[in-house]
This record gives structure tokens, C-alpha cells and sequence, in this order.
């Protein structure tokens, strides 16, 4: 509940013309409560217990809980405590036995990582407003060049844009630099050693989390199962059918709230790249259209992968009505084997765990195509 | 000094956000309950906020992340209103968008 405990200590001491930000912590305090019901129940639902409570973790939510300044505890919390959590989170989703401790963990996920976007984009805000902030940051480089208002255009969410047109005036961007070309490189470059890593075989003492027969016969999968949705899937008119699906039952979008992203789908082949975009708005998709390569980088974040890993994943939403074990999109992602999550706008990339139950509810649309049409 | 909100998605916190009200100051000139842009009585007393600058707390995606939070919550919480209401705007708005979309080529 350190994430609850936190805002309601600051709130009372922050101006009251701050309403809206009030308001958002507030919606965070009810976050954490529901997170802690879900965890608790779930954790004693069985006859298990809590298990033991290590000290270090103790310490390091004192820490939190005692920082000094609110912006000093605002790093803390949103960006270090809550990243974490979402990654563990995220962990969660990918490891967890069945389909209701998976909603369970992208429920909660989606809640952390609204959470991350406060923290980011209010210490950016800090950074770039005030050179006291900026000035005691500088010790932290990194930190600094990341947040810095002159490190280059700044992207803004179709909401907001729509919201600023209706009150006539333009809208400040609301997103993170978008990072260079070198950068990215260099991002890439680093991801590829981490990933590789992954792949080495786990010491005896250890137990292997994904074993090197796992990765085989997942890679075996697509050739049997490529037959099963009986659907090209490189193909606009499928993912259109998925939104209409998806628009006919906003019945099971409603709970998880609205949807504002822009997702780029990239399923590569030996030869060529097929490449579609998905306009996600309030409880539906919006738009979906074909697009090159290069016009992917518009979207908030890309899921690119070997077209043989999208049919696996549509196989075996169709085989089984949702996905399952590591065929959610957030796991594929999380594992970064077959399909990895990229962004050029660290805000946009945030949106994929943001709205991810939303994202997959749209492709588990594939089980109810796949029924009608067999 | 009054404002006209225009609802967009339903009326949301960012829709009223126009006008005078909607402009959040750098450093707020009361440390009152009193809400934003509202004339205060000079006998108010203060609050004594400590966190009165908006780089304090602000950040520039905090109401939008606010309606984000409650989206999902309030239909949930009133199936009538959140339900009908949200679904039913959004069939009318997103249904024409998708079924306009090119013939398929399948």
C-alpha cells in the first residue's frame, strides 16, 4: 500500500487549484486498494499463506514513505518503485497458470503503468519549468537528457489533441522526446546481448525458468498449427473483421475503461514486411490500415515479429478461445524472442501496457471469427 | 466570467478545463478550497498548502491519466449509466469509421 500511502500523505499539502492532479492520485489510491483486495484474496483463496515479508523491502518503502520533497518521492515511487512493480507485473502475466491470474496481472498493469506516465511526465514537467529542478538534476546526466524540453519534438495522445481543439487552443506535447536515430541504435544494440543472454543455460542450482525444448516446440508450433484460424492474417480485411468484432461487444470493453493508442502491427517473412495500423478510441477500434514500414514509427508503439509467431498466436487464440501460457501479446513482448514491443516515444511504448487487456480482448476476437467462419 | 464546456466523450474533465478555469497558474494566488478561477472572500482562511507552485505536482498528462482511471471504474460502478451511456456514444461515433473502410480483398 506504499503507493497509496504516499500520495495521501502529500495530498492535503498541495495547492488546491492543482485539483486535477489531486484528483489523479486519488484515482491511484483506489488503485492500489483494489490491487491489494485482488492480491490478498488470490494469495489466501487456496489455503496459502503470505509466505515471509524480507526486511530489505521494508527499508526501501521507508525510504519512499520519508523522502523529503515531493518530487524526490514522486521519483521514488512512480518511477522507481512503480516501473518495477509493473515489470513484475508484467513477469506476472507471462508465468501466471491460468487465464484469470493473467487478466488479473494485465488489470493491474494497466493501472501501474498510468501510474509510471504520472511520474515520467511530472518530473519532465519539473525539468523543464523550473531551473532549480533542472539544475539539481544535472548530476543525474541521463536523467536529465531524457526529460530535457530541447531534446526534440514531443508527441500528444488523440484525446488531448481532440480535448485541446474543442477549447480552441493548441496542446503542449504531452510526450517524451522522441528519440534519435543513434539513440535508438544504440537501444537496439543493447537489447540484443540482453536478449541472447536469456538463451544461456540456467545454472544447475537454478531452475530453469524456459527451458531449451520450451523455445523448440514453440517454434515447432506455427508448422502445425498454421492451418487452424484457415485466415491469411497478412491481410487489412482480417484485422477489420477483428474491429468490428470488437465494436459489435463493447460490453467487454467496458470494464476494462477506454482505449487512446496507436498500435503497429509488423509481421515479417523472408521477402517482405506486411505492416498495419490499429486506431484504438474510447471502447473500440477506430481505424485500421495498411501502411509501409517507415509510417510505423507514427504509431505509439510497434509489435513486430516473424509472421510464423502471429499465426502461432492467432492458432492459439483459435484453438482455445483466448490466448494462452505465453501466447498473450504481452508475454511474446516480454520474452522478446518471436515478437518485441518497440517505440520511438518512451510515452507511446507505455501504452502497450496501459491498454494491454484492451489489446488482447481485440485479438481473442480472432476465436469468435474463427467459430463463425469454421 | 462564466464558460461554455463542449462534451466530447461524455463531459470530462478535460472538456471544462476552457476559459479562465481551465488555465492552471504557475503559482496560485490563494491557499484556499475555493475552486480555481472562483472569486475568494478575503476572510478565507489559509490552508496552509506547502506545495503551492505548479511544477510542485503538476504534469501535462494528469487529467487525461485521470479519465483514463475512472473510465473503466464507472461503468463498472453504475452499469446503466457507464455501460449504456459509453457504449451507446460509442457506437454511434466509431461504428461509421470502421464500416467505411475499404472493400475487403480477401
Amino acid at each position: 500500500m506504499i503507493a497509496s500511502d504516499l500520495p495521501a500523505k502529500w495530498m492535503w499539502r498541495m495547492n488546491h487549484d492543482f485539483l486535477e492532479a489531486k484528483m489523479f492520485l486519488c484515482t491511484q489510491i483506489m488503485d492500489e486498494a483494489r490491487h491489494a483486495e485482488v492480491f490478498r484474496k488470490r494469495a489466501l483463496a487456496n489455503g496459502g499463506g503470505l509466505l515471509m515479508s524480507r526486511c530489505q523491502s521494508e527499508g526501501l518503502l521507508r525510504t519512499i514513505l520519508e523522502a523529503k520533497t515531493y518530487h524526490q518521492a514522486t521519483a521514488l515511487m512512480h518511477l522507481l518503485g512503480e516501473g518495477f512493480i509493473l515489470d513484475i507485473f508484467r513477469m506476472g502475466e507471462l508465468i501466471a497458470p491460468s487465464p484469470v491470474e493473467k487478466r488479473m496481472f494485465r488489470m493491474a498493469m494497466q493501472d501501474e503503468a498510468r501510474h509510471v506516465a504520472y511520474g515520467t511526465m511530472h518530473i519532465r514537467y519539473g525539468v523543464e519549468q523550473d531551473p532549480d529542478i533542472a539544475r539539481r538534476s544535472t548530476r543525474h546526466s541521463t536523467t536529465v537528457r531524457w526529460f530535457s524540453p530541447s531534446s526534440g519534438p514531443t508527441r500528444t495522445s488523440a484525446r488531448a489533441r481532440s480535448a485541446a481543439r474543442r477549447r480552441g487552443g493548441a496542446c503542449r506535447g504531452q510526450g517524451l522526446p522522441v528519440a534519435d536515430g543513434a539513440a535508438a541504435q544504440a537501444v537496439h544494440e543493447l537489447s540484443r546481448p540482453l536478449r541472447a543472454g536469456r538463451h544461456q543455460p540456467s545454472p544447475p542450482h537454478e531452475a530453469p525458468t524456459r527451458t531449451a525444448r520450451d523455445r523448440s516446440e514453440h517454434r515447432a508450433e506455427p508448422a502445425r498449427r498454421s492451418e487452424v484460424i484457415g485466415v491469411d492474417i497478412r491481410n487489412q480485411s482480417f484485422f477489420e473483421d477483428l474491429a468490428t468484432e470488437m465494436n459489435a461487444h463493447p460490453e467487454r470493453f467496458t470494464t476494462l475503461g477506454e482505449a487512446d493508442m496507436v498500435a503497429a502491427l509488423v509481421m515479417r517473412d523472408d521477402d517482405a514486411a506486411f505492416v498495419v495500423e490499429l486506431t484504438f478510441a474510447g471502447l473500440g477500434c477506430e481505424a485500421v490500415r495498411q501502411i509501409d514500414e517507415r509510417t510505423a514509427h507514427d504509431a505509439d508503439f510497434r509489435l513486430d515479429g516473424a509472421l510464423d509467431a502471429w499465426r502461432a498466436m492467432f492458432d492459439d487464440i483459435a484453438l482455445h478461445g483466448t490466448a494462452t501460457g505465453r501466447m498473450t501479446i504481452n508475454s511474446l513482448a516480454l520474452l522478446g524472442d518471436d515478437i518485441i514491443c518497440v517505440g520511438d516515444d518512451p510515452m507511446g511504448e507505455d501504452k502497450f501496457s496501459r491498454f494491454n487487456q484492451t489489446l488482447q480482448e481485440y485479438f481473442d476476437g480472432a476465436s469468435r471469427l474463427a467459430a463463425v467462419a469454421g | 466570467m462564466g464558460v461554455k464546456p463542449t462534451p466530447g466523450r461524455g463531459l470530462t474533465m478535460l472538456d471544462i478545463a476552457v476559459g479562465s478555469y481551465g488555465e492552471v497558474p504557475d503559482r496560485p494566488p490563494h491557499r484556499s478550497m475555493a475552486p480555481r478561477d472562483a472569486d475568494v472572500d478575503p476572510d478565507t482562511p489559509d490552508m496552509g498548502y506547502l506545495l503551492n507552485r505548479k511544477t510542485d505536482v503538476w504534469a501535462e498528462n494528469v487529467t487525461e491519466l485521470y479519465e483514463e482511471a475512472v473510465a473503466g471504474s464507472e461503468a463498472t460502478r453504475h452499469p446503466v449509466v457507464g455501460v449504456a451511456g459509453i457504449a451507446g456514444r460509442h457506437r454511434a461515433r466509431a461504428g461509421a469509421s470502421v464500416h467505411d473502410a475499404p472493400p475487403r480483398s480477401r
